[in-house]
């Protein structure tokens, strides 16, 4: 989701990518939802008769949030095994 | 039933439960957790994608009920601080105590737990040990 930032993901697309079953998916995107670092909206079906579809991407102090995040992982890596990190 | 029919009713049922088993607050969520399923090309797929929400809606209902029964409640929150506080209170003193004090200590709670079942007879140190022949052969020899 860093890596896309500023673009609109569907549920599905995230669990692929996240490699996350939609029932532990879900959970956190609410939970992200009500911290405040994730936005939603929905998207009107372009097919007929198919229900619209809720788009997802992370908010300005979700981008700074998730790279602090991302820092600390790293560092954490590179502490763990020096020869991981690149 | 056509393979579109099917999964249109697979998805209103799912919708119902997932509804009703989530919290009123998070609602919404049934329709965008559940609408994915008809994006989803596989019918495999999309079947593990409806299972997998009513499992996320359950996961959330359990949550939230525990965080409203034990966080928000303060008629809950008083006996289970006042518990704690004894149970601090009595490891203080069970650490503090002589081992003496600590075997009649256990002594008293054994007789408490199992009230009927309680040795009646003083054996000493061994008196949570199982009868056996032996012990018996012992009781009934000694003066």
């Amino acid at each position: 989701m860093l890596a896309r930032r500023g673009h609109w993901l569907h549920g599905y697309e995230l669990s692929e990518q996240a490699d996350l079953k939609s029932g532990t998916l879900y959970p956190i995107l609410m939970r992200l939802s009500d911290r405040g670092v994730l936005e939603s909206k929905w998207e009107p079906s372009p097919h007929e008769g198919r229900p619209p579809r809720r788009l997802y991407r992370l908010t300005a102090p979700g981008v700074a949030y998730a790279k602090e995040q991302m820092s600390q992982a790293g560092a954490v890596v590179r502490l763990v095994s020096p020869g991981r990190a690149s | 039933m056509n393979q579109g029919d099917e999964a249109a009713c697979r998805s209103r049922i799912a919708y119902r439960l997932v509804a009703l088993v989530l919290p009123p607050h998070r609602k919404d969520w049934a329709d965008a957790m559940l609408n994915e399923s008809n994006y989803i090309k596989s019918r495999r797929a999309a079947l593990q994608w409806v299972l997998g929400c009513t499992c996320a809606a359950l996961r959330v209902r359990v949550t939230y009920e525990l965080e409203r029964t034990f966080m928000t409640r303060r008629i809950l929150k008083v006996p289970l601080y006042l518990a704690a506080v004894l149970a601090i209170g009595a490891i203080g003193i069970y650490i503090d105590a002589k081992p003496y004090q600590r075997e009649r200590m256990w002594r008293t709670v054994h007789q408490v737990v199992n009230s009927d079942n309680a040795p009646r007879i003083d054996r000493g140190k061994n008196a949570f040990a199982p009868e056996s022949p032996n012990n018996r052969v012992q009781r009934a020899g000694s003066p």
